[in-house]
């Protein structure tokens, strides 16, 4: 009775021993498949090389104007203001959100004669596609801002002192500032 | 030891499908003569990165003179030898920089008959774009070639800041 018991596990032993040997050929062919595929990734008729770009943060702003004066020699100038369309024209360059800023010195235009100053906010400026001029001040600064690349923003301006002010020739500097949004 | 093999075959398998992450070939790709005899080898690269820190870099054209050396063996026959370019873009960017904004410039430093050598200064791209053909084989020392790369467009400023993986891929073509 033990016999054919003995036989049977021996049979099967064998059997998985074919099996096995099969299946290790299998990989190995396989495995020749692999290691052949590798070499001929290094056969050398492929050649690959990498290199790095790296782009730093680039904020840029370059200005130009069509004028740079206001001259009212004439009543109309007074009472209408004088429009100055495309009078100043930033050229920004920038490789990240950007935010361009206007600011004045002193917030005032400096008087060349006599010691009272004029607002700066007798000025206005819009960005020629805009609608609304916004008066040129410090405290809520005047801005536009865009997304990166390059842009050339013209901008509109406007004096509009009225009859407040004497005689004489105002100076201001305006400063454009240009920063990451 | 099964299991062994089986790990193996697949890591190699693995390494083969990453190496072999190439663009298709070009219509007419030969392969003749032996591996040994018919090869492209980077003999040498002087800068692996080509950094971008101030304005007028993004304003004008930027060259790395001579930045790959290059030696092109085929003894096994006539060749052209192909670039195309593959661009990974920094975590969260979206913009690549254009591949045609990179050409690829060669000059032969030494061969047996340079004569028989033409060149291309091809504007990089996805696919195999021709770099130098040659119409007989050469000696076993091969062509030796210096690559200049030229990276221009770059004054739009649509790229975010960050490091771009640019790859070069070579291939070498009997015809």
């Amino acid at each position: 009775m033990r016999r054919p018991r003995a036989t049977i596990p021996l049979n099967f032993t064998s059997d998985y021993a074919i099996i096995d040997m099969k299946l290790s050929r299998i990989i190995i062919y396989f495995l020749s498949i692999s290691v052949f595929l590798s070499t001929e990734v290094k056969s050398q008729r492929y050649l690959s090389t990498s290199r790095t770009i790296t782009l730093y943060k680039v904020l840029d702003v370059s200005l130009t104007n069509t004028s740079a004066v206001f001259d009212f020699s004439a009543l109309t100038n007074y009472d209408n203001g004088i429009y100055k369309a495309g009078m100043i024209t930033a050229t920004v360059k920038a490789n990240v959100p950007w935010k361009l800023t206007l600011t004045v010195s002193n917030n005032t235009l400096s008087p060349q004669i006599t010691p009272t100053p004029m607002p700066a906010s007798v000025i206005g400026i819009k960005a020629s596609s805009a609608g609304t001029y916004t008066n040129v001040q410090n405290n809520t600064p005047f801005y536009v801002q865009n997304n990166r690349g390059l842009y050339t923003v013209p901008f509109d301006l406007r004096a509009l002192p009225g009859f407040q002010y004497e005689t004489q020739e105002y100076v201001g500097d305006f400063y454009f500032t240009i920063a990451e949004q | 030891m099964k299991w062994y093999c089986v790990f193996v075959f697949f890591t190699g398998l693995g390494f083969s499908t990453v190496a072999r992450a190439q663009p298709a070939d070009p219509g007419t790709c030969l392969e003749k003569g032996t591996v040994a005899q018919n090869k492209v080898v980077m003999v040498s690269q002087i800068a692996t990165a080509f950094t971008l820190n101030a304005l007028n870099q993004f304003e004008t054209a930027q060259v790395y003179s001579n930045n790959m050396r290059v030696n092109v063996r085929s003894q096994g026959g006539k060749y052209r030898l192909y670039v195309a370019g593959e661009l990974t873009l920094p975590s969260g960017v979206t913009t690549p920089i254009p591949l045609n904004n990179f050409t690829v410039t060669p000059t032969v430093i030494s061969s047996n008959t340079p004569n028989n050598i033409t060149l291309s200064t091809p504007a990089l791209s996805g696919a195999y774009q021709l770099l130098t053909q040659r119409s007989n084989a050469t000696n076993a020392a091969g062509d030796e070639y210096f690559f200049t790369i030229g990276l221009s467009g770059m004054n739009t400023y649509a790229q975010a800041p960050g490091n771009y993986t640019l790859k070069f891929h070579f291939r070498l073509c009997h015809y």
